[in-house]
């Protein structure tokens, strides 16, 4: 095998693909990047068994063949390279990497023992737009639980219905939900209804482009590919049914609040420093006279009360959150104005962006 | 031969023509599904290895079961399934789980921090025996009637016996009833922490407020206020501000009030008045029953006789109890083998010999059964046959051979050069005493304990 890229070309594609190689004790060649070329393009690949990615590398063939090589020592090494053009041959499982000031060899490994990537063939796929992806990711992926206990919530939720997908995301402490236009639907079936891994979806939002570039997501019995111009991951799907998250949501609303993202998401930060330690409790007052009062008291390093103004609805009410949920909620909703609707203090609360139905986020409040 | 067997025929085959590595990432948690027809349906979990086999290890795999088979197998089909252990045990529960999973919108919970309970421990994991029967017929009347009869409730027992579990399952039943309750679930430790904490930033009123505001106020582990003055006197004041408006308090120790040597008499006759229960060692039936319930909690499963032989060999402790069988199935889950009476014996083994002997030495016993006794180590070793000292000799004496299992010669040898029948004399005595001795069962319990403590 013999290939030339620039340096910048290769960085990018470890970049993609280095992150998911590496920390395999039990089978060592997973620590591997396999590089090879398939029909005069260069593919980067590599997989940990749950997720696998794969992406195309800018450059020229100059010969077929196929290596692997040490995700570490060799990203770190083409990283440490000063540019221009890099050239790379493969003699016996050694990889002579070759720059204008430099030559180099890195020991390499047969692709014999790399396995085999069940990359999906099938149409059953949607189109949507790589940046709507990434921000819809974004903003339920931070309710996801990160603990294998209930193996469901440790993934999102995904509905394809005929022109949308819902996102859900939920730790059973907080929910997320997003709602996002398909642009191209060729699902051969009228619904579908799967859960993703979360570090699957971590590597998608990594790889979402800034712009709108297509992206494909293809759905199959037991996983999933979310296809790239350039980079292809994919990834089992959790099994498991997802709880009827639906039926929690409450339906209407005793107070109802609006207020400055900004200024809310201080006063937080502000009291949560004195909340105390291991619970994260903060007060929530809403009253009628169009203010929100937060307070957290803690007996180790004082208290904190403050006031912000917002134009609520309904009766006064109140209740006690974990702050770090609560601000969570208040990141993810890309708006200046938030709503906040309340039932009772041990009721389910709502914060969604002001005049935008297809997001909603829910927090339990502590109960006092 | 059965599928299972087969397929452990090809593994043992294949183990010894693959690198480790491979064997181990590619071969987990595959097994038989089905035999039909001379085909044969492989379950492998994940699309990764269904690739892989189908790829290259077919050859291989096909080859072995067709020797293996002498030719009766001629054909393998891939399929991705979750392996399951002992089908027919689980079967049926693990249908429900998913039901109770999936069933209700209950799963966002309220985090109720403010009471500090664990959910874990309420009355209905309770197990009842003979050895605690009292205790918990007097935990449940106070679920009843908080307050009224019995207070305080002061229960007492050895480590990992159930005291805490008593004492949040009244707090939960409590909450169940009223879920405005105010409950208060504390330790000793954190109780002085509080006090001190309070003293220091000048907030006096807001401790008190905290613990004098409630309906219910636990405080487990009593006896670490032995000797902290101040935190006593600020929990009796407590304790009479609750008392006198009729709150319920519950307490725990790990011995009775009179045992617990600088307690004040005050705070020790404000014990006393209420009820004192205390949980024993639980009999082997009690035990038997704590591991079925145990059992039925993790979905496992496990044979009469296996029970049995785990009762009878971890006698003092729950949860050691609970130690062993964790190991016993996390063991097995992992092998995959169905457990049987030799294997848990093995495991057994293992656990009830390992941290005892060899780590608790002659040294350690004198040392900590002459500060029990607050004599000096000169004393002990010496020639000296006052009877204050006589006693604790003999303890010592008999503690060695009990658990070091040191010869009569090197016990005397150790006590200052005393003579061997000295040494078995000690030993037949206290073992005699023991019998209907309450205070001496008492002494050598906690002795004990804190040997095994401080020998970890």
């Amino acid at each position: 095998m013999r290939i030339i890229c620039t340096q910048e070309n290769l960085i990018k594609g470890l970049n993609v693909v280095s992150r998911l190689a590496g920390k395999n004790i039990s089978l060592p060649i997973l620590n591997n990047i396999l590089i090879k070329t398939e029909g005069g393009l260069i593919k980067l690949i590599s997989t940990n068994l749950d997720i696998g990615i794969k992406t195309t590398l800018r450059g020229k063939v100059e010969s077929e063949g196929e290596i692997t090589v040490g995700a570490k020592i060799f990203t770190e090494y083409v990283a440490l390279l000063t540019g221009g053009n890099v050239e790379i041959s493969v003699d016996n499982n050694n990889i002579l990497i070759k720059t204008e000031n430099q030559q180099t060899t890195i020991k390499g490994q047969g692709t014999d023992d790399f396995p085999v990537i069940p990359w999906l063939e099938s149409g059953n796929e949607i189109e949507l737009g790589s940046e709507t992806l990434k921000e819809g990711l974004s903003q339920v992926i931070n309710s996801a639980s990160y603990n294998n206990v209930r193996p469901e919530f440790s993934g999102i939720l995904m509905v394809v219905n005929k022109d949308n997908l819902v996102l859900a995301a939920t730790d059973s402490y907080r929910l997320a939900e997003k709602n996002i236009k398909i642009v191209k639907n060729n699902l051969n079936q009228e619904k579908a209804y799967k859960i993703a891994p979360l570090k699957a979806l971590q590597e998608v939002i990594r790889i979402c482009g800034d712009g709108e570039e297509p992206v494909k997501i293809k759905f199959g019995e037991s996983q999933i590919v979310f296809g790239f111009k350039e980079t292809t991951i994919m990834s089992r799907l959790i099994e498991g049914n997802y709880p009827d998250y639906k039926e929690i949501i409450p339906n209407g609303w005793k107070t109802r609040v609006v207020a400055e993202k900004s200024a809310l998401t201080t006063q937080i930060k502000t009291a949560s420093l004195f909340s105390r330690a291991g619970i994260n409790d903060v007060l929530l007052e809403f009253n009628k006279n169009n203010n929100i009062i937060i307070s957290a008291a803690n007996a180790q390093c004082g208290e904190n009360k403050s006031t912000v103004e917002a134009i609520i609805e309904g009766e006064n009410n109140s209740a006690v959150f974990n702050y770090k949920y609560f601000l969570d909620g208040l990141q993810n909703i890309n708006q200046k104005k938030i709503v906040i609707e309340v039932n009772s203090s041990d009721l389910p609360v709502i914060l969604r962006p002001e005049n935008d139905n297809n997001y909603l986020y829910l927090i339990m409040p502590i109960r006092r | 031969m059965t599928k299972d067997e087969l397929w452990q025929a090809v593994l043992g085959e294949l183990e010894l023509t693959l690198s480790r590595a491979n064997f181990i990432t590619w071969f987990k948690n595959t097994f038989i599904v089905a035999e039909e027809n001379e085909q044969i349906i492989i379950g492998v979990p994940n699309l990764f290895t269904q690739a892989w086999f189908e790829k290259k290890y077919h050859d291989l795999i096909i080859k072995t079961l067709k020797k293996i088979t002498n030719n009766r197998i001629k054909n393998i089909i891939y399929k991705i399934e979750v392996y399951k252990n002992y089908e027919p045990v689980l079967a049926n529960k693990t249908i429900g789980a998913i039901n109770e999973s999936t069933d209700k919108s209950d799963f966002l919970i309220n985090i109720n921090n403010s009471s500090g309970l664990n959910p874990k421990y309420t009355f209905e994991k309770f197990i009842v025996g003979k050895n605690n029967e009292l205790a918990h017929a007097a935990a449940k009347a106070i679920g009843d009637k908080p307050g009224e009869i019995y207070n305080p409730l002061f229960i007492y027992g050895g480590v990992g016996l159930g005291k805490t579990h008593l004492l949040q399952a009244i707090g939960h039943i409590l909450l169940i009833k009223d879920p405005k309750t105010k409950i208060l679930y504390t330790t000793c430790e954190k109780f002085t922490n509080d006090f001190v904490q309070a003293i220091r930033t000048g907030k006096t009123k807001s401790f008190q407020d905290k613990y004098r505001d409630v309906d219910l106020l636990i405080v487990d582990d009593i006896q670490f206020m032995e000797g902290k003055e101040q935190t006593q006197e600020q929990f009796f004041h407590t304790f009479n501000d609750l008392y006198q408006k009729n709150k319920q308090i519950v307490i725990s120790s790990d011995r009775p009030p009179k045992a617990i040597p600088t307690l004040e008499d005050r705070l020790r006759s404000r014990f006393e008045c209420g009820m004192i229960a205390d949980i024993g060692e639980p009999d082997l039936e009690t035990r038997i029953a704590i591991i079925g319930a145990k059992l039925a909690e993790k979905n496992y499963f496990l044979s009469e006789e296996i029970i049995n032989h785990i009762a009878l060999n971890i006698q003092s402790n729950i949860r050691e109890l609970e130690g062993a069988l964790n190991r016993i199935i996390a063991h097995h889950e992992l092998k995959k083998e169905k457990p049987t009476l030799d294997s848990v014996k093995l495991i057994i083994s293992g656990l009830i010999n390992l941290p005892r002997k060899g780590s608790i030495s002659n040294k350690l016993i004198i040392q900590t059964v002459s500060s029990y006794f607050a004599v000096s180590i000169n004393d002990i070793v010496g020639s000296c046959r006052k009877k204050e000292l006589v006693m604790p000799r003999q303890i010592i004496m008999y503690l060695m051979r009990e658990e070091v299992d040191a010869s009569f010669p090197n016990i005397g040898q150790e006590l200052g050069g005393r003579d061997h029948t000295t040494a078995m004399h000690a030993h037949s005595k206290i073992k005699n005493k023991l019998i209907d001795d309450d205070k001496l069962k008492q002494d050598i319990t906690l002795l004990r304990q804190k040997i095994f403590n401080s020998a970890v």
